[in-house]
């Protein structure tokens, strides 16, 4: 009976901190995604707002639902690497940004197209000493099914996993002319992201 | 005289030293609620100004640099006995042409500057005057609108720098 007792507690105990970690798994996305925690930056031009957010390996993870047995060899993937997803919305707009004020349907692939092949080259990172430029880059072609398009960007870095110095990201976005885009992603708020990397990953 | 009347005349002079004191101070706050700036040199400071021009210098160099190619065959050509003069209105075509493209991009690439600059500029002198306070800032360019101001009003520097930061780190 008392074996049965301690099984059953054992296991309510192995449940609970199962439960934990998953919840933990799904505060890394709130965190990263609360502004206050100065890993999610927004800079607005005139109507344009540019949304830039630093992934933490963790983060992408829990996003992408990897298959556990596939969890090693993704990390080892976004380690030394930063990521970046940069969104942009016209505010008041409601259809894809790359359609707004276009002249055509000529207009509109130029647009694509510098988002799809061009974008990245107007991209980089100032890292410590070194500008590092996209390793990585895809441009998110939503369809017109939200008002906001997204490039993805990442960097290698070249020491450890986890960003030794601020990351100063710039973008100029030459579709719309709103000047080079800049922001900060402070080593400080990097090293206060919770980390999770022992639970399920 | 008595304690009470001494009592009471240091008490009025204190009175009126704190009223002056407060007048002055308000006086000189309200001043503060004006800045000039040299709009001039701020625009000229502005490093998106900067890293924007540095971007296009490259293309337009490659432009003044097509078109100086053009001109330096031209006059090795036009020394040249063995050049006919058909050869000669081609290339002066061409110069004229790869001129003409390079004054048209100079001139649009300094528009566009110009506008994405202000774009960017606009609000951040809003947002600077609004943090300090001002009620009212002048931006002298050199034309006539400021005559004078003494260093007093003059926030110039201050203006770079707040423009700057707030560049560097996103809004």
């Amino acid at each position: 009976m008392k074996k049965v007792i301690s099984g059953m507690l054992l296991t309510g105990l192995w449940l609970i901190a199962g439960c934990s970690s998953i919840a933990e798994q799904k505060d890394i996305v709130r965190y990263a995604e609360n502004p206050g925690n100065g890993l999610r930056k927004k800079v607005t031009v005139g109507n344009c707002t540019y949304t830039i957010q630093y992934k933490p390996a963790a983060y992408i993870l829990f996003l992408e639902h990897t298959p556990p047995d596939q969890l090693g060899q993704r990390r080892q993937q976004l380690d030394s690497m930063a990521w970046f997803n940069i969104s942009f919305h016209i505010e008041g707009f409601e259809s894809s940004p790359l359609r707004y004020k276009v002249s055509g349907l000529g207009d509109y692939d130029t647009r694509l197209n510098y988002y799809l092949n061009d974008a990245a080259k107007d991209m980089y990172l100032l890292y410590g000493k070194d500008t590092l430029y996209p390793v990585s880059y895809w441009f998110e072609n939503n369809q017109n099914l939200t008002a906001a398009e997204t490039m993805i960007a990442g960097f290698r870095l070249r020491d450890g996993d986890r960003p030794d110095h601020d990351l100063h990201f710039a973008f100029y976005d030459r579709v719309f002319q709103n000047g080079i885009i800049k922001t900060i992603i402070r080593k400080a708020d990097i090293d206060h992201i919770p980390d999770i990397q022992n639970h399920n990953m | 005289m008595s304690k009470s009347e001494i009592r009471q005349i240091i008490i009025t002079i204190a009175a009126c030293v704190l009223t002056g004191a407060a007048v002055l101070f308000i006086l000189r706050s309200s001043n503060k609620k004006i800045a000039v700036v040299d709009a001039v040199k701020l625009f000229n400071d502005y490093k998106m100004k900067r890293e924007l021009e540095a971007k296009e210098a490259v293309r337009l160099q490659y432009l003044a640099r097509q078109a100086d190619s053009i001109r330096q065959i031209i006059l090795v050509k036009s020394k040249s006995t063995g050049t006919s003069q058909k050869e000669l209105q081609a290339l002066y075509q061409s110069f004229n042409a790869a001129k003409a493209t390079l004054e048209q991009e100079y001139q649009e690439s300094n528009q566009s500057i110009n506008e994405q600059v202000w774009k960017r500029l606009n609000p951040a002198v809003d947002a600077y005057g609004k943090e300090r306070g001002f009620r009212l800032i002048i931006g002298a360019n050199g034309m006539g609108s400021v005559l004078y101001n003494d260093d007093f009003y003059d926030k110039t520097k201050e203006v770079i720098d707040f423009v700057n930061k707030q560049y560097e780190e996103g809004n």
